[in-house]
């Protein structure tokens, strides 16, 4: 059992400064769990409190079934990777990996079994003789991962692993990594400001920000229903569009009011913002550029830019100053300065909040 | 050997001997002795007895202090040659203690005179060392060990000294770049490979080895500085601790004069969490708008209007060098103030 549970965490710094109120969080074992924010969200302090490299200043932490708010990071079975990691230039890959378990004093055979294992997982067997220079950035990668595997931890920490590396290395190292948690069947937890190293590898994501945890869901439920308009931006790319809208009941039906266009809503989400007295409220709308449409009746806008994809199309249009993308496919055929009318997919769109921004219909 | 190691050892011996013991310069000058009598008088130093291993002179038999082969200091003793054949196998055996590792740490401690120096460089120094810095890296101490194998296998071509119980210190010539990298790399290694907790500090650059306890000095000052600014970062480099050294070395009264016209003034600012992330984070990527709004996800319309917020209040323009120098010496003088 390797799962890891947070509960009610509190981090306070000596000079006052207060990382995180407070976090309840499970991680299940086995699972691969990104913790994804922007700069100053508090995932790398959590990541280092799982580790015991940073102080708990509140609440309880336990790995398995162990409370290890007291337990010495050394003692907590773990093993990290982070961005920076430091291959020993005159030394083998072999010895590299080997390296920590003889500081460890394991006897030579195990080194042996364990080194070989690990080579074997991660593919770089034919490369154990080779010196550092000798190989290629994505080789050293799986060198720095396998010093962590030789160890055989309960559970891997990973603080942005992949940063370092160039754009093609890293797309390459996602998948490495992914096929490396299958493989090891063990609980990794991960942490990344990249929303597409989330989406693409966690099993499940805990999106934070501000020293808070804001959704903790697997990847397209997050996509799909984020609970607030932070989730809704911070995943998706581009960026989900937020249109400042209000909720009007006409004839019996319920639209979102979109400037000069009115967005009929669905039943269920109509249902909802009824019971919760959104009618007549301003509500901010969000819409997936994928979920825009070009209609002959919808919102007037002005082409500002076209992106063209090849198997799509993204078209940056403004209304009253306001831009909004769209994804078309890439047939369809506008210019920059064009008048154009678009519309969202009902059913897609988001409403939230224009003070708490919580998500109206989830 | 020093004279400060030889009168120190010579002090150790003196309480044992009951007959004349001396302790003598190469100008025959009495430095230090069991007979207060003694004390400054002059005697005949033969010169060239140098070679022989015990001489008699006057009332007195004698040894020579030598340190590589050059007589530094003798010791005389009446009517004892057994005392005396003792006391020169101590000074043999703490002779010897003197190792490289000595050398270094007396160095960073600043304990070498500049004409020991001179001595002593060509039995421990073995290339001209120019441009040093000293890393230091504080550690638990039951952690020292291990760290000190990390820190040697990728600092491997540098002299590591065990300071304290707690501290290793290596001395550098490579480039900064190299330096900062590695420090990283340990930081990344120590954490990693042995889960323990690390203080790794950069000292500032020195012309040359004699002078190497002023980059530690600069390493213990910076140190003291990141507690009083509460400055936290994984290495501490000297290089960044310019400003926090101006401001350290305000006198009191004008730290109180800005006190009392400033911090007031700019308290809707230091309420609001979100104006100060945003300009720490601002500082952070160099005054730009494009980095700060992705790195801290908020639009970069938002990050403006926070950056206009702070000048709305303080009249500071974060955009502006100038201003952002004076701002940040604001953000440092606060912090200090909350220590």
């Amino acid at each position: 059992m390797a799962n890891v549970e947070l509960k009610n965490i509190k981090k306070v710094y000596p000079n006052g400064f207060q990382a995180i109120e407070k976090i309840d969080l499970e991680i299940r074992d086995k699972e691969f769990m990104v913790l994804v924010g922007p700069s100053g969200c508090a995932k790398t302090t959590t990541l280092r409190m799982i580790a015991g490299l940073e102080e708990i200043t509140d609440g309880e932490m336990y790995i398995g079934e162990k409370l290890v708010n007291d337990v010495a990071p050394k003692d907590r079975d773990i093993a990290m990777v982070f961005q920076n990691y430091a291959l020993y230039p005159h030394m083998t890959v072999f010895d590299n990996m080997a390296f920590g378990l003889k500081l460890r004093k394991f006897p030579k055979e195990e080194i042996k079994e364990r080194v070989e294992n690990a080579a074997a997982i991660l593919g770089i067997s034919p490369l154990l003789d080779r010196k550092p220079k000798q190989l290629s950035g994505g080789q050293r990668q799986r060198v720095a991962l396998g010093r962590a595997i030789v160890r055989n931890p309960k559970v891997f920490l990973m603080d942005e692993p992949l940063s370092n590396l160039d754009a093609k290395l890293r797309v390459e190292m996602r998948a490495e990594l992914s096929k490396l948690h299958k493989e090891l069947d063990t609980t990794f937890v991960y942490v990344t400001h990249d929303q597409t190293e989330a989406m693409t590898m966690g099993t499940r994501i805990c999106i934070m920000y501000d020293g808070d945890i804001q959704q903790v869901d697997d990847p397209q439920t997050i996509y799909d229903s984020p609970t607030n308009k932070f989730v809704a931006e911070f995943i998706g790319s581009p960026q989900m569009n937020i249109i400042d809208s209000e909720i009007i009941e006409k004839n019996g039906k319920i639209y979102a009011k979109i400037y000069d266009s009115m967005l009929e809503l669905n039943p269920e989400k109509a249902k909802k913002v009824k019971e919760k007295g959104y009618i007549g409220k301003k509500v901010l709308l969000g819409a997936r550029p994928e979920h825009g449409f070009l209609v002959e009746d919808g919102t007037s806008a002005t082409v500002e830019v076209t992106e063209l994809l090849g198997s799509e199309t993204y078209v940056y249009v403004t209304m009253q100053g306001k831009e909004v993308v769209l994804r078309v496919d890439p047939d369809i055929n506008v210019q920059v300065g064009q008048g154009i009318e678009f519309s969202f997919r009902a059913e897609k769109v988001h409403l939230f909040d224009i003070e708490t921004e919580l998500n109206i219909c989830e | 050997m020093r004279l400060s190691q030889v009168k120190n050892i010579f002090s150790k011996i003196v309480p044992s001997v009951n007959e004349d013991l001396v302790l003598v310069d190469l100008e025959g000058f009495i430095i230090d002795s069991n007979q207060i009598k003694n004390h400054g008088n002059q005697i005949e130093v033969p010169v060239y007895e140098t070679t022989k291993e015990m001489f008699s002179q006057g009332d007195y038999d004698f040894i020579f202090i030598k340190q590589y082969n050059s007589p530094q200091f003798l010791i005389g003793i009446k009517d004892n040659k057994e005392v005396l054949n003792l006391i020169k196998l101590l000074f043999d055996e703490k002779k010897q203690e003197m190792t490289k590792l000595d050398f270094y740490r007396e160095l960073l401690l600043g304990t070498i005179k500049s004409e020991e120096f001179e001595d002593l460089k060509y039995d421990f120094v073995s290339k001209d060392l120019t441009n040093l810095r000293t890393v230091a890296f504080k550690v638990n101490k039951d952690d020292l060990k291990n760290a000190q194998i990390i820190i040697d296998n990728i600092f491997v071509f540098d002299q590591s000294i065990l300071l304290d119980s707690e501290t290793i210190v290596v001395i550098t010539d490579r480039v900064d770049d190299e330096i900062i990298e590695h420090t990283n790399n340990i930081f990344s290694e120590l954490t990693t490979e042995l889960a323990i907790k690390v203080t790794i500090a950069i000292g500032s650059k020195v012309l040359n080895l004699i002078d190497i306890s002023d980059s530690l000095d600069d390493i213990n000052n910076i140190l003291r500085l990141a507690d009083r600014f509460n400055i936290q970062k994984d290495v501490y480099y000297y290089e960044d601790f310019l400003i926090p050294l101006i401001v350290d070395n305000l006198p009191k009264e004008i730290l109180v004069k800005f006190n009392e016209e400033n911090l007031k003034k700019y308290d809707e600012i230091f309420k609001n969490k979100d104006l100060i992330f945003t300009a720490e984070s601002f500082f952070k990527n160099d005054l730009n708008i494009t980095e700060t709004s992705e790195k801290i996800f908020v639009h970069r319309n938002t990050l403006i209007y926070r950056i206009n917020k702070i000048k709305e209040i303080s009249g500071f323009d974060l955009k502006k060098f100038d201003d952002a120098i004076r701002f940040y010496m604001i953000l440092l003088i606060k912090n200090m103030n909350e220590k």
